[in-house]
């Protein structure tokens, strides 16, 4: 193993959302094929409190009728930093997303990705060094009304499965509505419906 | 007391549904018309499930983050086994404005 063989590209952005709200956009797995362009599906095979085993089924780049199945593990590692393994294409990738609250309304979000290139992999390199950057705009664009708009209902007493208040004056932001994982689906949940999901033993 | 807030026109809702946040009432509405009955529905556009937008599409209420969709005469959640419902909400029309019956 060879730390030469690391592709590093270390993407940091700032949003006008809470903490909570960019960590439940990170866990909320039931929004990826609906919301981002490049997920044809997504399936959980396993999950406990702060970490879930995905296989996702993405769009290949200028061949979107194609898709690559990647399986991933992601934890929460702590309250700010969740770290997520991929492999796709054969390569094995490790990203880190450290969220640090600015204030109630404002975080800072780190995103770190490493690839380990060993052997023919080396020459996807450049490729990745580009691609990367590009792919990661694309997805924050594509969220950034997801996490605006939960910031909001959440300043008006949203919560989930229950919607809004009742009464109009009870509709103000309130605390201990924070994330708690694993986030709840349904009992039918497209998420949950890999055949090695539901089989018993 | 029952008090009226105007939403809208009838002209706004012609050719599409009208969604719009209400700061008097704290809530986002969407008003259309039913694509059979042509009868006017309002519920709350903020979906139950986790506050997504619910959009009135080909006939039907969808959520566009989950794709969580309800029945547009009712507003209960009609593709899983969830209890979840949009809030219906009551309405007048008075001459060409469309009012929402609070309280």
């Amino acid at each position: 193993m060879d730390e030469k063989n690391i592709l590093e590209v270390n993407i940091i952005k700032t949003i006008n959302v809470s903490q909570d709200v960019v960590r439940w956009n990170y866990w909320d797995h039931e929004h990826l094929d609906n919301v981002h362009s490049g997920y044809k599906r997504s399936d959980i095979l396993y999950e406990k409190a702060n970490y879930v085993l995905r296989i996702d089924q993405v769009k290949i780049p200028l061949i979107p009728f194609l898709t690559a199945q990647t399986p991933l593990f992601m934890v929460q590692h702590s309250r700010e930093v969740s770290y997520t393994f991929a492999v796709q294409f054969g390569v094995v990738s490790k990203t880190t997303i450290t969220v640090k609250e600015i204030n109630s309304n404002e975080c800072r979000v780190t995103m770190n990705y490493k690839f380990y290139l060993n052997g023919w992999r080396r020459i996807l390199r450049p490729i990745l060094k580009r691609l990367i950057p590009k792919w990661n705009e694309k997805i924050w664009l594509e969220d950034l009304p997801i996490k605006l708009r939960r910031q909001l209902v959440r300043n008006i007493g949203f919560k989930d499965f229950m919607g809004l208040p009742k009464e109009i004056k009870d509709r103000i932001k309130t605390e201990g509505n924070e994330v708690s994982l694993p986030l709840p689906r349904i009992k039918d949940s497209n998420r949950d419906k890999h055949p090695l999901k539901n089989i018993k033993n | 007391m029952k008090e009226k807030i105007l939403l809208g026109s009838l002209e706004e809702i012609a050719d599409n549904p009208l969604v719009k946040y209400y700061e008097e009432i704290k809530d986002e509405l969407i008003i259309f018309r039913e694509a059979d009955s042509k009868d006017i529905k309002i519920f709350s556009s903020i979906c139950p499930h986790n506050g997504g937008p619910v959009n009135f599409t080909n006939g039907k209420l969808v959520c566009t983050w989950h794709n969580y969709s309800y029945d547009s005469a009712t507003g209960v959640c009609n593709n899983n086994k969830s209890k979840i419902r949009l809030c219906k909400k009551d309405y007048v029309i008075d001459g060409d404005s469309i009012y929402l019956i609070n309280g």
